[in-house]
């Protein structure tokens, strides 16, 4: 069965339940896990305990539904990127400790698929550098299910067996563009914690 | 009803293919033509074995059922049973029940859910809502009945409607399910469907006649979309009922190279012991066969890499970026090329 829902379900779990948790995110480092560090270049707000998996950090500015940037830091191997809300576990996409950059582009896929995303297309998958590590970055393009139109990035890396990846995700028209400066830095100002992720 | 029609036609997860949607709708003429213009066809994007027809006359066809259906005769049965709840208003008395109850909201969570939509975005919730909007079984008897007719009246064999409950059956067997899939959620019991359906088969006499199943046309019309809907399937990473189906695609084309392609990625995916081998079988068959998409190098290459073939991984590579001169990947690939090479003269 479809799993598209998801995101309004998730949407209107932040907006009914989670008020009172949400924070701003106002220091000059953040920690991603025990992985790396980003400087937020902005002021966010961070939604704790959002779809994301457990050592991910969910930020947004203008609202989730509009502009989402996940963070996460060294997801391990079995380790899924998204746990939307419903979804049963045996069917969650999973990274493996094996996986190359093609494959890890196939798993944000999945990953946003199952979230609810549709017509989901990755280009531009290129090698860059990441906090000084050989990383990845790729573009994305795809629709919510009432056909509002989102474009999307990732950039990440591998290291010592673990997954580190930025997703920035937002509405074709405005929200993505409002925000990509920011994110651009804020990736350019990874730096993995000593030993690597 | 208007508001969902509206969700359903300006959805993402409507299905954007006038021709596809006009044929289907030729079928749903074939099988009537006096409700042919009282109807609207709306094929949606879920990769799941469904239909529904409501009340106001639109028609919800989602491409896991157009995926799993293997001819035009198999369609137009399972069209034919949904008109019959159609005609005889079954959706719309169950609609005013629902509603006598207060709970409308209710109602329209299902339809949206039909179209992916709406709050029963889960597995879970929709069972819920289906279950909900269940009709009985006197009811699924009678559309069940109204099928075979219709789909007999049309020139069809209704029995190819038995042949789609049966794959249905094997996937969620193969899958272990507990509860059946989201259209047999709201039907009797799949066995008892099969039965049904041939019964009414045999006491219309469809034995003597010659009826036909449109297996080219179907597939003619589907086959654009086929490779996207195989990629919607492997998503759900229901591998064992995905390999039902797959098999089932492969026993009636089995020198596809697409669905070899596919079988090759279902290997991959699914990461059970030996997958790589398998993988790689698949994959070689497809590029034997032709007709697989230029991805198929690509992972053809990226295994045979596992494999530790680094001379063949890099031809494979090179092969990927020769078929698909536009691969949007290509710098990403060409690094490996890079790296491969430089371990093959290392």
């Amino acid at each position: 069965m479809t799993i598209s829902g998801r995101i309004l379900v998730f949407s209107l779990i932040m907006a009914l339940g989670a008020c009172a948790q949400i924070s701003k995110v106002e220091r000059k480092t953040a920690d991603v896990g025990d992985a790396y560090t980003v400087d937020p270049q902005i002021t966010w707000s961070e939604f704790p305990g959002s779809a994301t998996a457990s050592n991910g950090l969910s930020w947004t500015v203008d609202g989730l539904f509009l502009q989402r940037l996940d963070l996460f830091g060294g997801i391990k191997d079995g380790q899924a990127l998204l746990e939307p809300f419903g979804a049963e576990e045996e069917t969650l996409p999973t990274f493996r400790a094996d996986m190359r950059e093609s494959d890890v582009q196939g798993l944000v896929i999945d990953s946003l698929a199952q979230f609810g995303y549709l017509d989901i297309e990755a280009t531009n998958l290129r090698p860059a550098d990441i906090g000084g590590r050989r990383g990845f970055r790729f573009d994305l393009a795809m629709a919510t299910p009432g056909d509002l139109e989102m474009k999307g990035l990732a950039a990440g890396a591998i290291v010592n067996d673990e997954l580190n990846l930025v997703l920035y995700v937002g509405t074709r028209l405005h929200y993505f563009d409002a925000r990509h400066a920011a994110v651009e830095a804020l990736i350019g100002s990874i730096a993995f914690k000593s030993g690597g992720a | 009803m208007e508001r969902i029609e509206g969700v359903y036609g300006s959805s993402a997860a409507r299905l954007k293919d006038p021709a596809l949607e006009g044929y289907v709708k030729d079928v749903v003429c074939r099988l009537s033509a006096a409700y042919c213009d009282d109807l609207r066809v709306y094929v949606l994007q879920q990769p799941y074995f469904n239909a529904a027809m409501w009340p106001n006359g639109m028609v919800a066809v989602w491409t896991g059922l157009l995926l799993r259906a293997d001819n035009e005769a198999q369609l137009a049965f399972v069209l034919g049973h949904e008109m019959g709840h159609y005609i005889r208003r079954h959706s719309l008395q169950r609609m005013m029940e629902i509603r006598q109850q207060g709970d409308l909201l209710a109602f329209v969570n299902l339809a949206l859910a039909g179209a992916g939509l709406g709050m029963a975005g889960n597995l879970t919730s929709a069972y819920v809502i289906a279950n909900l909007m269940a009709f009985n079984r006197d009811q699924e008897r009678e559309a069940d009945g109204i099928g075979v007719k219709f789909t007999m009246k049309a020139g069809y064999d209704p029995r190819e409607g038995a042949e789609l409950w049966r794959l249905v059956k094997a996937e969620e067997e193969a899958l272990e399910r507990e509860q059946p899939s989201i259209f047999g959620a709201t039907h009797p019991g799949i066995d008892e469907r099969i039965a049904t359906i041939e019964t009414r088969a045999t006491e219309v006499g469809v034995a003597d006649s010659e009826p036909n199943h449109e297996r080219e046309r179907y597939q003619s019309a589907i086959g654009n979309h086929r490779a996207d809907w195989l990629r919607a399937e492997l998503r759900k990473r229901e591998f064992a009922g995905s390999q039902i189906v797959l098999e089932q695609l492969l026993a009636g084309n089995p020198n596809s190279g697409e669905l070899h392609f596919f079988q090759g990625e279902l290997y991959r995916l699914a990461e059970e012991e030996g997958y790589r081998e398998q993988a790689i079988a698949a994959y070689r068959k497809a590029i034997g066969l032709g007709g697989a998409p230029p991805a198929v190098h690509r992972e053809l290459g990226l295994l045979y890499w596992d494999e530790g073939q680094d001379e063949e991984a890099g031809q494979a590579l090179e092969a990927y970026l020769a078929a698909d001169p536009k691969a949007t990947d290509r710098l990403m690939i060409e690094s490996y090329i890079l790296q491969l090479n430089k371990q093959v003269s290392s």
